[in-house]
């Protein structure tokens, strides 16, 4: 009875209380952090990755990550900024090593890609650089204003909204260039 | 606003972030030029199905629960940096002693051996100023009103004939080294590495006093200075097995 009235108030505390936990060692509040925000961070990773299964191993990273270096979470940041930022980076990491095996040709077939199929935005989003593809994923797919974009990724706003500017154009050749 | 200003507001203006004036100078171009009416339409197309709300990708369920390392896990990187750390610092306690045993085990041929010694000697005061410095243009320390430099000889002592008692040299320099003495020199050649004597010559002694420094040149095939020289050794014994240099 305690042991779940204890869990109830974890559960209703707000991200800075859960972070202090959890920079004390609570694995409990984490646990509860991971809940909270595991379907943002599940659904930047699915958008920049194109694929369910590289998404459900890049949240994972990006959670392990966080918890390992949460001691270094100075708290001037949302906390879900900094897993985005976290997040970004891990799929970054992930695509990068991708092109890397393209090129040694180890891996000749294209990567599974199951948001594409069919779906000219998805298509065309996945063709983007990395930079654009993380602010347009951002900023259309999550919602998040320039500020918070700028936050995440750690550069100004005034770059946010040049990355942003290039990445419609990009968007827009690509997705005329895709078809109907 | 003309075409090329349009063309380059147009993403923003698509995604209505330009300011109100900027959008109704922008539009009002867009209205009268049919090209760049074109290009908002299909700007506005891509835009608009970019910005379509999508709903959120279910989370799977390999998601249910965070897969955390074990607090007291096994981490194989700081082991293997640790172990790689004290290897190298047992190499680099353990290697000197080691090489140095084996350089006091290893025997010592005897009859083999020659010795050389390098001593980079300067000559304390000329007895009279060098020809060959004179014909080089080296002459500064023999010109009249100018104290005299002292010149650095790189001067090389080989033997010449049969030592009288085997000289033992140690390349370690850890076991004592018996000097050649006066005698032995005095059967010797010192060959002339000067630097203002090209080609490094040969040159015949007639006797080495180590205590003075006083070295009698009887014979020089090149410029140096024949007769009594004073030459201060700083000298270095070092073994020259299986060295062969012609004399």
């Amino acid at each position: 009875m305690e042991r779940t009235l204890a869990l109830t108030v974890i559960e209703q505390s707000r991200d800075q209380e859960l972070v202090r936990k959890a920079r004390e060692g609570s694995r409990a509040a984490f646990d509860v952090l991971f809940q909270r925000h595991k379907q943002f961070i599940y659904n930047v990773c699915y958008s920049m990755l194109g694929s369910a299964d590289d998404a459900v191993d890049a949240t994972q990273a990006a959670f392990i990550q966080a918890y390992r270096a949460i001691r270094r979470f100075r708290e001037e940041a949302a906390f879900r900024s900094w897993l985005y930022r976290i997040a970004v980076n891990v799929c970054t990491r992930m695509l990068k090593r991708e092109r890397r095996r393209k090129l040694l040709m180890l891996r000749s077939e294209p990567p599974p890609m199951d948001v594409a199929s069919g779906d000219r935005v998805w298509e065309a989003v996945l063709a983007l650089s990395l930079d654009s593809r993380a602010v347009l994923v951002l900023f259309y797919f999550q919602g998040l204003t320039c500020s918070e974009i700028a936050e995440a990724l750690g550069c100004s706003e005034a770059a946010v909204r040049t990355r942003l500017h290039r990445a419609r154009v990009a968007f827009k050749k690509e997705y005329e260039e895709i078809g109907p | 606003m003309k075409c090329r200003d349009v063309a380059r507001v147009l993403p923003d203006l698509a995604a209505n972030e330009l300011s109100e004036e900027q959008a109704r100078e922008a539009l009002a171009h867009i209205r009268a030029c049919r090209s760049c009416a074109a290009e908002w339409a299909k700007y506005t197309k891509a835009l608009g199905d970019l910005s379509q709300p999508r709903g959120m990708a279910d989370v799977p369920e390999a998601l249910s629960a965070l897969r955390l390392p074990e607090a007291s896990g096994f981490r194989l990187r700081p082991v293997v940096a640790a172990v790689g750390l004290a290897m190298v610092l047992a190499l680099v306690v353990l290697l000197p002693g080691l090489h140095r045993r084996a350089v006091q085990e290893q025997p010592i041929a005897r009859d083999t051996q020659r010795v050389e010694r390098s001593m980079p000697p300067v000559v304390r005061e000329p007895s009279k100023p060098s020809e060959a410095a004179e014909k080089s243009g080296r002459s500064a320390a023999s010109e009249p009103g100018r104290p005299a430099r002292p010149q650095k000889h790189f001067v090389r002592i080989q033997e010449k004939g049969i030592p009288t008692r085997p000289i033992v040299t140690n390349p370690t320099h850890e076991a004592p080294v018996e000097e050649p003495d006066a005698m032995q020199m005095a059967d010797a050649q010192i060959i002339v590495v000067a630097s203002w004597i090209e080609p490094p010559s040969i040159i015949e002694i007639e006797s080495v006093d180590h205590a003075t420094g006083t070295v009698r040149v009887v014979k020089s095939a090149s410029g140096f200075p024949e007769g009594e020289q004073v030459i201060e050794f700083e000298s270095t014994t070092e073994s020259v097995n299986n060295r062969r240099e012609p004399i």
